[in-house]
């Protein structure tokens, strides 16, 4: 896991700027603003340096494929590879994860007060995570909100599925849920794979990390 | 402009942190928005026209505008 500082320094932009191809550069100039710019260039900066060591490759020999649901693989010489990776970045951090499939995923997100966390929460919490929810009030409201996200968020990061799998749909492990910080945990829709689940967070960020655990036979 | 683009872009201004003014036609994806903001706006977007668009429904939308579309259809 490698972290990447997503402060603003304009000579490490434009290096990293450097570093992406035109698909990257083309979608660098749709970002509107900076700062989202500045996370893109860097992160994608920092994981090409990273999959062109471990796959052995040049830069300019390496690219990104999208699954359908929007998850980057990386591509030599215009081939999959089977290097996997997730990344995800809040602020000034930026988190970078890799494995040798692509059954991972990471999330990052700041504890940041907001209006109507339970009302957010209705849309992407199941049941008890609800009901935890609307019970914990103030900073532990805030704590607990992100905790959650940044776990499901992990955990449909891994899928592959983003979004489209509604994370209302399941829950984190109940041991996770009275505050154990990793557990193994099962997708109701496909209950046959085993993830692992680890929280991760600090006061400030929640961060957590998920991956696939192997079947016995290695698949 | 549609009141629906200008109900919209004032539900931007409250609660998303875009930057500038919100490009209608621009890829959603390319926004800079976090998954936490987009929930949350999706969110202020139900209540303000009545909708109950899931968090797996707002994938249908790659633009604003594809979203004015959708709420503008669904006043029929």
């Amino acid at each position: 896991m490698f972290h990447v500082d997503l402060t603003p320094h304009a000579d490490r932009e434009a290096y990293a700027f450097s570093l992406l191809d035109d698909e990257e550069k083309a979608r660098w100039h749709r970002f509107p603003v900076p700062a989202p710019r500045r996370r893109f260039a860097l992160c994608r900066a920092a994981l090409r340096a990273n999959l062109a060591e471990r796959l052995a490759c040049s830069n300019d020999r390496l690219s990104f494929g999208y699954g359908e649901y929007g998850k980057p693989h990386a591509l030599v010489d215009g081939r999959r590879t089977p290097a996997g990776f997730n990344v995800s970045h809040c602020g000034r951090h930026g988190l970078i994860v890799f494995a040798s499939n692509d059954r991972i995923g990471i999330d990052v997100a700041e504890r940041n007060p907001r209006r109507d966390l339970d009302g957010i929460g209705s849309m992407v919490y199941g049941p008890t995570e609800r009901r935890l929810l609307a019970l914990a009030a103030g900073s532990r409201k805030v704590h607990l909100f992100f905790r959650l996200w940044s776990m499901k968020e992990a955990l449909i990061k891994a899928l592959g599925s983003g979004f489209s799998l509604n994370p209302s749909r399941f829950e984190v492990p109940a041991a996770m849920l009275e505050g154990a910080r990793s557990s193994e945990f099962r997708f109701p829709h496909a209950p046959s794979n085993c993830w692992h689940l680890i929280d991760l967070g600090e006061h400030r960020f929640a961060a957590a990390f998920a991956y696939r655990i192997p079947d016995p036979d290695g698949a | 402009m549609s009141s629906t683009q200008d109900r919209l872009r004032q539900l931007i201004a409250e609660h998303l942190d875009l930057g500038r003014d919100p490009d209608f036609d621009a890829k959603l994806g390319d926004s800079g928005v976090s998954s936490v903001d987009a929930v949350a706006f999706f969110k202020e977007v139900n209540q303000a026209f009545s909708l109950s668009l899931e968090p797996e429904d707002c994938l249908q939308f790659g633009t604003l505008r594809e979203l004015v579309t959708y709420i503008d259809a669904r006043a029929g």
